[in-house]
C-alpha cells in the first residue's frame, strides 16, 4: 500500500517536472519566436523608413523639377525658341462690341 | 566590482549607451520664399555634403585623395589644389570627421558611392534654388555661412526673415540591436526640430519679369551704368516687383563682389532731382500757400541766391507760369517760388511727413535712411535747391513711399514684401500699415491732377501710351562727387502712378549715368511707359 502510494508521489513529482520544463521549453521557444518576429519587424522599420526617406527626396525633387520648368524665365525662352514673338500692338476691345444696325 | 560600478561607471556606462543607442541629427529644411500666387521664388534643392570619418578609412589618404577629386572638381586646373587639400585634411590626426565636400548634387553623390571608399559617408545639405533666375537677388538675399559653418541668411529677405527660415534641427534616439537595427519595443527620445517657416511675399512673378527684363533691355539701349525698378501698389504699401541691375546670382554670391549685395532700392540714396518736386509742391498746395493757378512773378530769369545763380534746366525761363505749368516745365525757378512761400519750417515739417529723414520700414535687411537736417540748419539756398531736388538725399523705397500718400488719397502706407508667415497649418498675416495723413484727399487730387497734365504735355509726352490717364515726373538729377556736382554724370528718373484715378501701381524707375542722353524724359520715361503698356496688358487696363 506504501509502495503504491510512493510510486504514485513519484509519478506527480515526474510530472510536475515534465510539465515545468515543458512549460520553460515552451516559453523559450516563444521568446526565440518573439525575438525573430522582432527582429525582422526591425528590419522591416529600417527598410520602410528608408523607402519613406527616398519617396520624400524623389518628391521634393520633382517639385524642384516642376518649379524650374513652369518658371516664367523657362516658359519665355521656351515660347522665343518656338518662334513666338513679343506683341508690339495691343488692340483694346472696348465692353459694348460694336455692332452695325444697317 | 568597485572599480567597474563606482571608477570606471561613467566611462563604461557611455561605452554601453554608445552600443545600444543611435542618434540621428534631423536637419531642419530653411523655409522657402513665395511669390504671391504661392509660387516658389527660393526653394530648397537637394544636396549633400561628402564627409570622412577618418578611424574608418582603409585606404590611404593620398590614394583616396586622388580618386575623389577629379569628381569634386569643376576645372581642371583646380585638380591638384583639391587633392592637396582633401589630403591635408584626411591626414588630420586631431579630428576623426572632416567634411570633404559642401552641396554635392546627387549625380556626384552616386559616384562617389560607387568607389566604395570605406570611412566616406554622406550627408543630406540641401542648397537654395531659384527657379525663377537671379532677377531678383536684390530682394531675396542669399545664404551663406556663419562663422560655425552653419547656414545663415544675408541681405533681402533671407537676412531680414533670418530667424523664420531657418527653422531648428532635432535630434532622434533610438535603442538598436547588435547589428544596429532598430527593436520594435526599444525605447525612442528625441528633440522635435522645426523646419523653417515659409514666406509669402507681395512678389507679382509677372510683374517682376517684366520690369526684368525690360530693365536689362533699358541698361543696353540708353548705355546706363545701373538701374533699377520699383512697381508697388499704393493703396496697400504692398511691393509687387523690384529690381537692381548690375546684379549677382545668389547661388553663386561668392564669385561676385561684396559691393553687389546690398540692395540699391533700399540701401542707396541719391539726390532725386525733378522728381521731388511733386512732394513740395504738394506740401505747398495743402499748406493753401500756392493754387493750382498761382502765377510765378519771378520765373522770368534766373534766380541769384547767396552766391549761387540757379537756372532752369534749358536756360528757358517763362514769366507768369501757374502753378501747373511750373511742374508741367519742371521749372526749378518756379519751385524756388513755392519753397519759399512754403518757408523752411513747413518744407521740413512735409518732408519728415512724407518719411524723409526715417527709414521707410520695409521688411528687407539692409535698408538705411540718409539723415534729414533740422529745420535750424537750413539756409535759403538749401531751401531753393531742395524745391527742385537737389541738396536733399532719399532712397529709392522713401521717393516710392512719399509719392505713393499723393495716389492714394494723401495715406502714408509703409511698404513691405511679406504678406504671410507659413508654417504647416499655422499662418502668420501681415496687414497693410497706414502711418499717417500727410496731405488731404483733395489735395492728393490735385496734386494728382497736375502730375497728369505734366506726363501729358511735359517733354516726356512722345512716349506716353496714347488713351492711359497716367500721373506722372521726370527727373534729371547732377551726380554730386568730392563736394560738387559732376558736369556730364546724371541720375534719369521717373516716378508715377495709374490709371492716374484708381491707381493700380506706382512705380519708379531710375537709370543711372545714361549715355544715350542725360535726360530723364529720353531715358527713364520711356522705360516706365514700355513697363506700364506690359503691366496694363496684364491687369486689363482698358485706355480711356
Amino acid at each position: 500500500m506504501k509502495n503504491k502510494t510512493k510510486l504514485s508521489d513519484i509519478s506527480r513529482v515526474r510530472k510536475l517536472i515534465y510539465i515545468i520544463v515543458s512549460f520553460v521549453l515552451v516559453l523559450a521557444l516563444t521568446q526565440l519566436a518573439i525575438s525573430h518576429q522582432l527582429a525582422n519587424t526591425g528590419e522591416e522599420i529600417r527598410q520602410l523608413e528608408q523607402e519613406t526617406a527616398r519617396l520624400e527626396e524623389e518628391n521634393r525633387a520633382l517639385i524642384e523639377q516642376t518649379s524650374k520648368l513652369s518658371s516664367l524665365s523657362k516658359i519665355s525662352l521656351e515660347a522665343e525658341n518656338g518662334g513666338f514673338l513679343r506683341t508690339t500692338r495691343v488692340l483694346h476691345l472696348t465692353p459694348q462690341v460694336p455692332v452695325a444696325l444697317k | 566590482m568597485f572599480y567597474w560600478q563606482i571608477l570606471n561607471s561613467p566611462e563604461l556606462s557611455a561605452a554601453a549607451e554608445g552600443q545600444h543607442w543611435v542618434s540621428f541629427e534631423i536637419p531642419a529644411r530653411r523655409g522657402k520664399i513665395l511669390a504671391r500666387d504661392g509660387f516658389p521664388l527660393v526653394t530648397n534643392e537637394e544636396a549633400f555634403l561628402a564627409f570622412a570619418s577618418l578611424p574608418d578609412l582603409k585606404d590611404k589618404p593620398e590614394e583616396i585623395a586622388a580618386q575623389i577629386a577629379p569628381f569634386l572638381v569643376s576645372k581642371k586646373e583646380l585638380l591638384l589644389e583639391t587633392e592637396q587639400m582633401l589630403e591635408a585634411r584626411l591626414k588630420r590626426q586631431d579630428l576623426v570627421w572632416v567634411p570633404l565636400k559642401h552641396r554635392l548634387s546627387r549625380e556626384t553623390k552616386k559616384i562617389l558611392e560607387n568607389l566604395q571608399i570605406e570611412g566616406l559617408g554622406f550627408e543630406e545639405e540641401p542648397k537654395r534654388s531659384y527657379p525663377e533666375g537671379s532677377g531678383a537677388a536684390h530682394l531675396l538675399g542669399f545664404v551663406g555661412s556663419d562663422i560655425n559653418g552653419r547656414d545663415k541668411g544675408y541681405f533681402g529677405l533671407e537676412g531680414y526673415y533670418e530667424l523664420e527660415l531657418k527653422g531648428r534641427s532635432g535630434v532622434l534616439r533610438r535603442e538598436k540591436d547588435a547589428s544596429g537595427k532598430p527593436i520594435l519595443v526599444g525605447e525612442v527620445k528625441g528633440e522635435g526640430g522645426k523646419d523653417g517657416r515659409s514666406l509669402v511675399t507681395t512678389i507679382d512673378r509677372t510683374v517682376q519679369f517684366i520690369i526684368e527684363e525690360e530693365l536689362r533691355r533699358s541698361l543696353k539701349r540708353y548705355g546706363a551704368a545701373s538701374g533699377l525698378v520699383v512697381v508697388a501698389e499704393p493703396g496697400t504699401g504692398a511691393i509687387l516687383g523690384t529690381v537692381s541691375l548690375p546684379g549677382y546670382d545668389p547661388a553663386r554670391y561668392f564669385a561676385f563682389d561684396k559691393e553687389f549685395y546690398p540692395n540699391p532700392v533700399v540701401a542707396s540714396s541719391y539726390e532725386p532731382g525733378s522728381t521731388f518736386k511733386v512732394l513740395v509742391m504738394a506740401a505747398a498746395l495743402n499748406e493753401g500757400v500756392v493754387e493750382p493757378e498761382t502765377r510765378c512773378d519771378q520765373c522770368s530769369g534766373p534766380r541769384r541766391i547767396a552766391d549761387y545763380t540757379i537756372r532752369t534746366w534749358n536756360d528757358e525761363y517763362h514769366p507768369q507760369l501757374t502753378m501747373v505749368e511750373v511742374i508741367q516745365k519742371s521749372d526749378n525757378i518756379g519751385m524756388i517760388f513755392v519753397a519759399e512761400k512754403l518757408g523752411i519750417e513747413k518744407m521740413v515739417a512735409y518732408l519728415k511727413k512724407f518719411g524723409l529723414g526715417q527709414p521707410a520700414g520695409i521688411d528687407l535687411e539692409d535698408e538705411t535712411s540718409p539723415p534729414l537736417r533740422p529745420a535750424n540748419e537750413w539756409g535759403l539756398i538749401d531751401l531753393a535747391t531742395a524745391a527742385f531736388g537737389q541738396g536733399v538725399a532719399i532712397t529709392p523705397i522713401q521717393m516710392v513711399k512719399a509719392v505713393g500718400a499723393i495716389a492714394n488719397q494723401g495715406r502714408l502706407m509703409k511698404p513691405y514684401v511679406v504678406q504671410k508667415v507659413v508654417y504647416d497649418q499655422e499662418v502668420i498675416g501681415v496687414q497693410p500699415q497706414f502711418e499717417r495723413q500727410v496731405i488731404n484727399p483733395a489735395t492728393a487730387r490735385l496734386m494728382t491732377e497736375i502730375m497728369v497734365n505734366a506726363v501729358e504735355n511735359g517733354e516726356a509726352k512722345w512716349a506716353k501710351p496714347k488713351g492711359f490717364r497716367i500721373a506722372g515726373k521726370t527727373g534729371t538729377a547732377q551726380i554730386p562727387v568730392a563736394g560738387h556736382y559732376d558736369e556730364e554724370k546724371t541720375i534719369a528718373s521717373f516716378i508715377g502712378f495709374a490709371p492716374a484715378d484708381e491707381p493700380k501701381f506706382i512705380m519708379l524707375v531710375t537709370l543711372r549715368e545714361p549715355t544715350s542722353s542725360p535726360w530723364g524724359s529720353e531715358t527713364a520715361a520711356p522705360l516706365w511707359f514700355d513697363i506700364a503698356k506690359e503691366l496694363f496688358t496684364y491687369y486689363g487696363i482698358q485706355p480711356g
